[in-house]
């Protein structure tokens, strides 16, 4: 117990730093590119989108590939509610993310199904709003344009926005990882039979995992959409957005609180660096250094080492 | 008792503080060294093409402008080499927000370049409106980026995609006196521009839309639409969208022996479509703003001529393309902007840009400017692509206007059946 009592407190110090890093150094400009506003968002972004993702697919096994979806919706949402209804931007932001959750609800009869058939629909049911985005009237979402926030461009408010964001998703995860939903989800995961017979009702277990998952991202697209000032149908439902969610989530280790923001942490910082250093290549290295990790840590940085040390994983 | 040693402590840190912020210098404007430009390229993604095409335009500026001597800054009193600050974009949208940031901000650039692309334009633009820095267009073509009230953006070239089709249609009705056109197009912001304006100019003119339909970016079978097309038996068959798509499409034409009498395809232009296809690719018609032998008189700049081979000597393996010429021609206005302007101050900047338009004659044409800063000058021209006799392989003819024209086109088109005799 004092080993973990020690772990417990290096992880509050860890995150009381971290979290002083990403509230003081916005204000502060400083010429370090790694504290940079816009590095830092695109960090609580992704953060925000591996905790998403770590609801639906390291709490109940279900992998999303069309989980850009929700970003997509909320993006457009906010950013239609807010130009041509004049909605004030945060309360279109808000109602974008009630879109996501609408949509997650359109979405969950596919929860019947397992496995890569559900992976394999959802990548469809994203896909098909991808077509349809640039099909809708211009005067309702901008068409091909897209739409334009320049209007109301304001990255300091929408960042810290983003952060609570951010935090808020973090304390859902830590909510439900000690909660008995949280118990019951990780019960379907591991066997969905079983649970049903231990009398865990896995439909609706199953479902506020599924609509919990898609606020978030929903969320993190419109504020994403306020950030950048401008959305457009190519980048709402770009599908690197689910891929790096799933892999950075993966790459800490899922099921568990820290996992996701820690793969997200290394490996945004690591794909940077690869970027900044090799333009031409970092692609090509950044699957590399993917394959490896996938092959030498399966269970992600923190699932190997709660494998290792048992008595943390509670505290992970 | 315990506190005093602290008490003590903490006055001591605070006041060792205190002497070493009085020793630190007070860091002093250094002198101006160079003229910073920013500019963010695609060195990955679906933009990377035209975006190192373009790069390769301003590179070749830059080299000329700093053996010239730099750009004389009359609130400096002295002449200033040109420093170019580029950074990777990865046709990212929020990356391309993060590098316009990084440009103002971290390396304090005095203007910017926008990229290719009018979703990275839109993106960057923000930025560079919040600080106060001119951004330099000369891809982002789509009109929305000039209806959001931008006072800093300023299009040095590239004249919007709601002007772009317009000669291509007026050929087809004036001179060819077409009625009937189909147009097939990708849901790309610039290419649905470029259709919605010609479908414009068409039904203004008269003309019969028979055929009116989007497919979306990443599709590879044309063949539905491509019959669909021949089924109205138009006139005309207008396609706008990637070369790579184009490509395609040609090859199921083929593949279905579909004919038209006339078709505009808009990358027909690049070299690419001619090493894509060959002799399949003989006959269509393209639009460009450049053409090898354009012959625009100048009074700033290179001409065309000098322009290729500036660019052969320093990019011996690489073509110049309209992309090339477009970037070039955008930072050679920037060059007269700051002239003028005597100052690098933005304000002054899109002063000055307002002022010489209608007075500069660029290889393209000549620059005019509104005061949204869209272009309205640097027509695009219908050209078609016929074979060369004089070396085996295909050259290309402006078709319109009358007075730069250098060919009339060959209407209807060779089937697919006559080109193989």
């Amino acid at each position: 117990m004092p080993k973990n009592r020690a772990l417990v407190v290096m992880l509050a110090l860890a995150g009381a730093l971290f979290l002083g890093v990403l509230v003081v150094s916005p204000l502060i400009h400083l010429n370090i590119f790694f504290l940079q506003r816009s590095f830092l968002f695109g960090l609580i972004f992704w953060i925000t989108m591996a905790v998403g993702v770590n609801i639906i697919y390291g709490y109940t096994g279900y992998l999303p590939f069309g989980y850009v979806a929700f970003f997509g919706v909320g993006a457009y949402v906010s950013a239609a509610l807010w130009s041509r209804l004049g909605i004030p931007i945060v309360l279109a932001i808000l109602l974008g993310g009630l879109g996501g959750v609408l949509l997650a609800l359109i979405f969950a009869p596919t929860l019947r199904l397992r496995g890569i058939y559900f992976s394999t629909v959802n990548f469809a049911c994203a896909m098909t709003l991808k077509v349809l985005a640039p099909n809708i009237p211009p005067k309702v979402a901008g068409g091909v344009f897209g739409i334009s926030l320049s209007g109301i461009y304001n990255p300091l408010v929408s960042y810290y926005l983003a952060l609570l964001l951010m935090l808020g998703a973090i304390l859902t995860v830590w909510q439900l990882s000690r909660s008995k939903l949280g118990v019951a989800l990780k019960c379907i995961r591991d066997d969905p039979e079983a649970a049903e017979v231990m009398g865990i009702n896995v439909a609706k277990y199953r479902l506020q995992a599924w609509l919990l998952a898609a606020l978030f991202p929903s969320l993190a697209g419109g504020l994403n959409a306020w950030y950048t000032a401008v959305i457009d149908p190519p980048t709402a439902f770009n599908l690197l957005i689910t891929v790096k969610a799933i892999i950075y989530a993966m790459f800490g280790g899922l099921g568990m609180v820290f996992g996701p923001i820690v793969g997200a942490t290394v490996l945004y910082v690591i794909d940077e660096v690869i970027w900044i250093r090799f333009p031409f290549w970092n692609l090509f290295i950044l699957g590399l250094v993917l394959v490896l990790l996938v092959l030498f840590l399966p269970k992600g940085l923190l699932g190997t080492l709660a494998a290792r040390y048992p008595q943390w994983r509670v505290s992970l | 008792m315990k506190r005093k040693p602290l008490i003590m402590a903490m006055v001591m840190l605070g006041g060792l503080f205190l002497l070493g912020g009085m020793l630190v210098p007070i860091p002093t404007e250094a002198a101006k060294e160079s003229i910073k430009i920013g500019m963010s390229i695609s060195t990955s993604g679906p933009f990377a093409f035209a975006s190192m095409q373009g790069f390769r335009g301003v590179q070749l500026w830059v080299a000329e402008v700093n053996k010239r001597g730099g750009i004389p800054v009359r609130e400096l009193g002295r002449g200033l080499p040109v420093e170019l600050v580029y950074h990777d974009d990865r046709s990212d949208k929020e990356v391309t927000v993060r590098m316009y940031e990084k440009l103002i901000v971290e390396d304090k650039v005095d203007a910017t370049i926008a990229n290719f692309s009018s979703t990275l334009g839109l993106a960057a633009a923000p930025i560079t409106e919040k600080y106060g820095k001119v951004m330099m267009i000369w891809a982002s073509a789509a009109s929305p980026i000039y209806e959001q009230g931008f006072k800093y953006v300023i299009s040095g070239s590239q004249i919007s995609t709601r002007d772009v089709p317009r000669p291509m249609v007026a050929h087809a009705h004036e001179v060819l006196k077409m009625k009937t056109v189909a147009m097939i197009y990708v849901d790309q912001p610039a290419f649905v521009d470029f259709a919605i304006n010609a479908k414009d100019e068409a039904e203004k003119r008269g003309m019969k839309v028979v055929q009116y339909e989007m497919f979306p970016m990443g599709a590879k079978d044309f063949s539905v639409m491509l019959q669909k097309a021949r089924a109205t038996k138009p006139d005309a068959f207008m396609m706008f969208a990637y070369v790579d798509d184009q490509i395609t499409a040609v090859k199921q034409m083929r593949e279905l022996d579909i004919n038209f009498p006339y078709a505009n395809l808009v990358y027909v232009t690049l070299e690419d479509w001619w090493k894509a296809l060959g002799k399949d690719g003989l006959y269509f018609s393209g639009i460009s703003n450049w053409h090898p032998d354009l012959n625009y008189q100048v009074n700033v700049g290179f001409t065309n001529q000098e322009m290729i081979a500036k660019h052969h000597q320093m990019f011996p393996n690489e073509h110049v393309t309209f992309e090339t010429a477009l970037a070039y021609v955008n930072v050679v206005v920037l060059e007269e902007m700051i002239k003028r302007a005597g100052s690098l101050d933005s304000a002054k900047l899109k002063q000055a840009a307002l002022e010489l338009s209608g007075k500069l004659d660029t290889l393209l044409g000549r620059y005019e400017l509104d005061e949204t800063g869209r272009q309205l000058g640097m027509p695009f021209m219908p050209m078609q692509r016929v074979p060369d006799p004089a070396t085996g392989t295909s050259k290309l003819t402006i078709l319109y206007p009358e007075a730069v024209a250098t060919g009339k086109a060959v209407y209807p088109m060779p089937t697919w059946a006559e080109k193989r005799k």
